[in-house]
């Protein structure tokens, strides 16, 4: 190839580049929310702006025949028949989309803030919370199911966003009648417990985070490094996500681990979905290792269809909805009046104390959190 | 040889498509407003988030990151070069030997590269126990190895289905006289054969080097958050902690370094072309002396069964397996599923059917626009030509998630929304797709002999009839091959799509990622099944893919 | 099949900046076949791919069948071509090899179906119409290429070198045949080759090409009594052709010989070579003395290649056997040797 070619495809290459500058410049109004990162946690909980959507009785009749999107994340599964339930009675046709996980669905409506894929969004959870309210990508709407559902789920005091479901990520162990069951988080540091203990990544699992959160909030700031740095010595296994621990390392995906970091549904999944009828799940609960996550539903704003929206959020609250969600999705509704089916009062403990940490601790810490735990785990 | 050398370069120019400027320039507008609307513009709009001189210094002035980019790009190079050796001898075996099975195990080499990387580092992860490797150097998990090896294992079958076509396509002579000249089969191999194979290994070292760059879910699967590459590292500023500025500056390198990578890969391919393809007689389809050729093929079939067969044959064990003994209870609850009420909501019937369907639109539309860009990268101009080589392969490239964000900021200015169209799923799919079907096309269509062409004008064929009759005949196998890759990077749901926001519409790998998502004995005997159904969907398909492009290339 | 020929007039080829036709000027006749020879390199395939229209010529004209060929696509010439190496599509067999220009015209199905026997007839390949081009033999891979190109009813044919891989008596068969078929036919044709005895067997008449100009043009009988040009002479197969030292007599100069000097008459414009052909040589014991080298048996006459005095090489034809390192004596009328202009290629 002579110099000249060789010079114009440098010419060549470098316009490109300079082109995708340019397509950049070309469209400034998505510009601001790029500075998403630099926020002040405190401003979590502030009053928005934006006033409340409120429905009149003609508005609710008005928006009969519109199509909204809900944005969830990937794993959701809708519920048998749901949306055509509410369809049938609003009219409103509901169309799901999803996005990868939690943290890809936050940010992706961060980048969109003003201008939302969706019109609603379902499934942000109370560890990306605050990062979600800061970037101002809710319109609040306070539903007039609020009064039914559970006043320690109400994390958002200006009900942007109005919670749907919780569950409480917990240490599931194997049951096995020759071994004494562990009892509490602490027993994990014991040397009876060497090699037995398998959990995920906090960076790259959601589990792995709440478990994270549980150790902190049980230990307190002062001692849960301390606690993480026994448990690397009595040999923790980690993985990247939830399935990899569960069914490669647990003993009940055919691995040799017999303490998991999972749900407190998990074992009635194993009831619900033993391949052989078994009279009671396998697995257990360690009931002082629970973290509870709550997930959330909010209307997104910029949307066009705020009524619409408002009245799905309502739908999502609703007796009728709640009751469907744990056989589908494995956790609890939010509503009180939700009649939880009978496995889950069956096999899910009662006795569980589920910790929580503030969703404003959780933004201020959680870089710092995670880095210090990857030091100490993984280096 | 250096005469012949020349005569090579003076007909690959005169190869070259200068012909009609009318599809010229309906392939260049084509080809740009596709690329244009959906990466170029959305991957610009998104890079910008990292084009201030505070974050560039923020993120390139610490060394961690340089230790990221050094590894991403080492782990790159030699997942590459694993690739390519095997590839080599694979392509051996199941191309230049005749022998019973051996389409089998030609679509067994392929079958790795569409299965989801949640099962296939399941299946790594069972091999490193089978052998008890964990804890030695040899282990495969959280490790170097593990990842290099699992690349190659899902990139192996890019290298033999390019290699393999172009040696198909050669003469022995070139080796016959090797041999006469004195000089051994291996020499005859490194000295003869293998500059000849040069254009393939390098058209598929470039495919190879880029999947292994911007690879994901082996990284973080096999590798644990302890190896980060740039594309795990975007992921997590994007996705996990909401930073787009860090994760754009991180795209931004890779970007450089993609597009270094292909500029010397283009110089090294233009340097190395030659033009044989359909040149003269194609070998005899018969072995020509069983003994020294039974060891190859021993050895040949060996290496696809262990290193391909194996981790597909635990993944099988572990899909009939049941608390009761081997069955096929899972398959049968896959197609019966509607019966039980637990479940129906997975709905995987509508997943099959799904998969098939969208990987056929997909496929389609890459095929058709791989074509245009073949013609693009094969233009008589070199400027065009090279331009469309290099700026035609960088979605191979790029991150997914920032791809995907991209589209979500970019493509809402119209007065439709594209962003959560259903269709923006295939055209994802399809962009992945057009580099790899205009890269191998392209190879095929510098190789054809022009001679060849000639001829046909001479008696009497206009252009039109020429490109029907010569010159799409001889690319169909490449022009099939490339189709059956993106048909392959469709159904596997590779790259960006991940990062769309999209229809909920159940599709195998979504389907085994939700099933893997609960716990119990079933549901992942379930999953298990369904990922041996999706090899098997591929393996079919890619087998009925390959023998069309026997019946087009009229070689049977 | 009748038509008025073939004329090119000062055609000239350029090639990336390079020229490689320079005034090119011929014309045959209707039926008339014609070989073109030339050193390696002359531009003869150039020339075969201008007229077919692959290369596109800058200046001159061509004429065939009265009408100008310029701007005329490849495939709407009827000009046919046979390729050095055949060509023939790997990826059809012979049948379909042989349909293709017939194809290409649109013919139907009966028609190509009879015209491919008639065509495997014509060159003894009977029986071969589904056999695949990987399993010809090379001789049989050319009578195909030939029937293939013949297939279409061109009005003319080019061979580009058609025998270069095929041994010799393969090559003087199908010399034979192709010409039979061609005169059969009434197909004018352009035979590229450097051999001259293909050359003699095949065509009617010669043009002789050196570096992208013909320099000569005439029948084969012609161009042996009367080369006039060294890289004739040369291409035809005279021997022996070297070029002397020349030396200046006052005003008129002399060609240097062992035999003395053979003076030259005309004057000189440019460089000069000297041929000696073997029948003029006698053996005389008080001759030239020269070295027997090497020595072939050529129709029932010994060629001697001897060796003299200066590395003098020479030709010799004789009836007698004489042993290879045996000493004889030459003797030659210096006027008996001829001047050719030009130097020889190499």
């Amino acid at each position: 190839m002579n110099k000249e070619t060789r010079v114009g495809q440098w010419v060549i290459i470098g316009c490109g580049v300079l082109l995708l500058a340019l397509a950049g410049c070309a469209n400034s109004r998505v510009e601001t929310s790029g500075e998403s990162n630099e926020y002040l946690s405190s401003d979590c909980f502030t009053r928005p702006e934006l006033t409340p959507i409120t429905i009149t009785d003609t508005e609710r009749n008005q928006v009969s025949g519109t199509t909204i999107d809900l944005i969830t994340y990937d794993s959701f599964l809708a519920p048998e028949g749901a949306f055509e339930a509410f369809k049938k009675e609003t009219g409103i046709s509901v169309n799901i989309l999803l996005s990868a996980d939690t943290g890809t669905m936050v940010s992706q409506s961060i980048l969109t803030a003003g201008d939302p894929v969706a019109d609603v969004m379902f499934g942000v959870d109370n560890t990306f919370l605050c990062r979600a309210l800061v970037n101002d990508i809710f319109h609040p709407f306070e539903p007039s199911t609020i009064t039914e559902l559970a006043d320690e789920l109400k994390l958002d005091p200006y009900s942007r966003v109005t919670p749907v479901d919780y569950g409480d990520i917990c240490l599931n162990y194997w049951k096995d009648p020759n071994n004494t069951a562990p009892t509490s988080i602490d027993d994990l540091r014991s040397s009876s417990f060497t090699s037995a203990f398998v959990t995920q990544n906090p960076e790259t699992s959601a589990p792995g985070m709440g478990f994270l959160l549980a150790s902190i909030a049980f230990y307190g700031e002062e001692n849960w490094e301390e606690f993480w740095v026994d448990l690397r010595k009595n040999d923790v296994v980690v993985r990247p996500g939830w399935t990899e621990s569960y069914y490669g390392d647990f003993i009940s995906g055919g691995g040799e681990r017999t303490i998991v970091t999972s749900y407190s549904t998990s074992p009635v999944a194993e009831y619900v979905y033993a391949a052989t009828p078994v009279d009671e799940p396998p697995t257990g609960i360690i009931k002082d290792s629970c973290f509870r996550s709550i997930e959330f539903a909010g209307v997104l704003h910029g949307t066009d269809h705020p009524i619409a929206s408002a009245m799905l959020i309502e739908f999502l609250t609703s007796v009728d909805f709640q009751e469907q969600i744990p056989d589908t999705n494995f956790v609890l509704p939010a509503n009180m009046n939700a009649v939880i089916p009978d496995v889950f009062l069956q096999f899910m403990p009662d006795e569980i104390l589920p910790v929580t940490v503030s969703p404003e601790a959780i933004e201020e810490n959680r870089d710092r959190w995670t880095e210090r735990w990857t030091e100490i785990v993984l280096r | 040889m250096s005469y012949a050398k020349r005569k090579w370069n003076k007909n690959y120019k005169e190869n070259r498509n200068s012909g009609s400027s009318i599809f010229t320039l309906t392939s260049i507008t084509v080809i740009g407003i596709f690329f244009s609307v959906f990466y170029f513009f959305p991957l610009g709009k998104l890079l910008r988030y990292g084009l201030s001189a505070s974050t560039l210094i923020d993120v390139y002035g610490s060394t961690a990151i340089w230790k990221i980019i050094w590894f991403t790009f080492w782990q790159a190079t030699l997942s590459t070069l694993l690739s390519l050796l095997l590839g080599t001898f694979v392509a051996n075996t199941v191309t230049r030997l005749r022998f019973r099975g051996q389409s089998f195990l030609r679509v067994l080499s392929t079958i790795p590269f569409v299965l989801p990387t949640v099962v296939v580092s399941s299946a790594f992860i069972s091999v490193n126990k089978l052998f008890r490797l964990d804890g030695t150097i040899f282990s495969l998990e959280a490790s170097a190895l593990g990842i290099i090896m699992a690349h190659a294992f899902f990139n192996t079958a890019i290298v033999v289905r390019t290699v393999g076509g172009w040696w198909s396509q050669l003469k022995d002579e070139p080796e016959h006289a090797a041999r006469t000249l004195g000089s051994g089969p291996v020499k005859a191999f490194m000295h003869v054969t293998l500059p000849r194979l040069k254009p393939a290994l390098l058209a598929s070292a470039s495919l190879t080097f880029l999947f292994s760059f911007t690879s994901f879910g082996v990284i973080l699967l096999l590798g644990g958050l302890r190896k980060s590459t740039i594309e795990t590292e975007i992921w997590r500023y994007a996705t996990q902690r909401t930073d787009i500025k860090t994760a754009a500056a991180l795209g931004i390198a890779q970007l450089v370094i993609v597009i270094l990578m292909l500029i010397i890969n283009g110089n090294l391919r233009a340097r190395h072309a030659t033009n044989e393809l359909g040149a003269g007689f194609r070998p005899h389809a018969k072995p020509l002396n069983a003994r020294p050729h039974m060891l190859r093929i021993t050895s040949g079939v060996f290496l696809v069964i262990s290193f391909f067969g194996l981790p597909l044959l635990l993944l099988f064990e572990r899909s009939i397996k049941t608390t009761t003994g081997y069955s096929f209870a899972y398959y049968k609850q896959i197609f019966t599923g509607n019966q039980s009420e637990r479940f129906k909501v997975f709905a995987t019937k509508e997943a099959i059917w799904n998969s098939i369907t969208w990987a056929l639109i997909a496929m389609f539309v890459a095929t058709v626009l791989g074509y245009f860009a073949a013609n693009l990268m094969t233009h008589s101009s070199k400027r065009l030509s090279k331009t469309a080589d290099t700026l035609l392969l960088l979605p191979l490239g790029t991150s997914g998630v920032l791809i995907g964000f991209g589209i979500l900021i970019a493509l809402n200015a119209t007065p439709v929304d594209f962003r959560s169209k259903w269709w923006i799923v295939p055209l994802a799919q399809a962009m992945i797709g057009v580099g790899f079907v205009a890269r191998i096309v392209s190879t095929a269509i510098r190789g054809i002999d022009p001679q060849l062409k000639d001829a046909a004008k001479i008696l009497g064929a206009s252009n039109n009839q020429v490109w029907r009759n010569i010159d799409l005949p001889i690319i169909s196998r490449s022009l099939v091959a490339g189709a059956a890759f993106s048909f392959a990077i469709a159904i596997g749901e590779f790259g960006a799509t991940a990062f769309l926001t999209r229809p909920q519409r159940p599709t195998i790998p979504t389907t085994i990622f939700n099933l893997l998502g609960r716990p119990g004995a079933e549901t992942f005997g379930m999953a298990m099944a369904l990922s041996v159904i999706l090899a098997a969907v591929t393996g079919v398909s890619i087998a009925i893919l390959d023998r069309t492009g026997s019946v087009i290339s009229r070689d049977t | 099949m009748t038509h008025d020929g073939l004329e090119v007039r000062n055609l000239s080829v350029s090639l990336a900046d390079a020229k490689i036709l320079h005034d090119i000027s011929f014309f045959i006749a209707p039926g008339e076949i014609v070989a073109l020879l030339g050193p390696s390199g002359c531009g003869k395939s150039t020339l075969l791919k201008a007229i077919t229209g692959l290369v596109s010529h800058q200046t001159g004209s061509m004429i065939f069948d009265a009408k100008d060929l310029t701007g005329v696509p490849v495939h709407k010439r009827q000009i046919g071509l046979m390729f050095q190496s055949h060509a023939l599509f790997p990826h059809r067999n012979v049948e379909e090899n042989l349909a293709f220009g017939l194809e290409m015209q649109g013919a139907t199905k009966a028609r190509i179906h009879s015209r491919i026997a008639d065509l495997l007839e014509l060159v003894g390949l009977c029986g071969f119409e589904k056999r695949k081009v990987e399993t010809l033999s090379g001789g049989e891979a050319q009578r195909v290429a030939l029937a293939r190109s013949l297939a279409p009813h061109p009005k003319l044919l080019l061979l580009d070198e058609p025998y270069n891989s095929l041994d010799r008596s393969m090559r003087r068969h199908l010399t034979d045949e192709v010409r039979q078929i061609l005169k059969t036919l009434k197909i004018s044709a352009i035979h590229v080759t450097h051999d001259s005895d293909e050359a003699s067997r095949m065509a009617d008449r010669m043009l002789i090409m050196e570096k992208g100009q013909i320099v000569r043009q005439g029948t084969f009988q012609e161009m042996i009594s009367n080369p006039e040009v060294t890289i004739v002479a040369d291409l035809i197969g005279l021997e022996t052709i070297w070029e002397p030292t020349i030396e200046n007599l006052e005003g008129s100069y002399s060609a240097a010989t062992p035999w003395g000097g053979r003076v030259i008459h005309e004057p000189i414009s440019s460089t000069i070579s000297l041929l000696l052909r073997p029948e003029k040589i006698r053996i005389t014991p008080d001759g030239f003395p020269v070295v027997i080298e090497n020595r072939v048996l050529q129709a029932g006459e010994w060629v001697l290649s001897c060796r003299g005095e200066d590395n003098f090489i020479v030709a010799v034809k004789t009836d007698e056997q004489y042993e290879i390192g045996s000493q004889i004596s030459l003797m030659v009328d210096p006027n008996d040797i001829e001047i050719l202009s030009g130097t020889l290629p190499y």
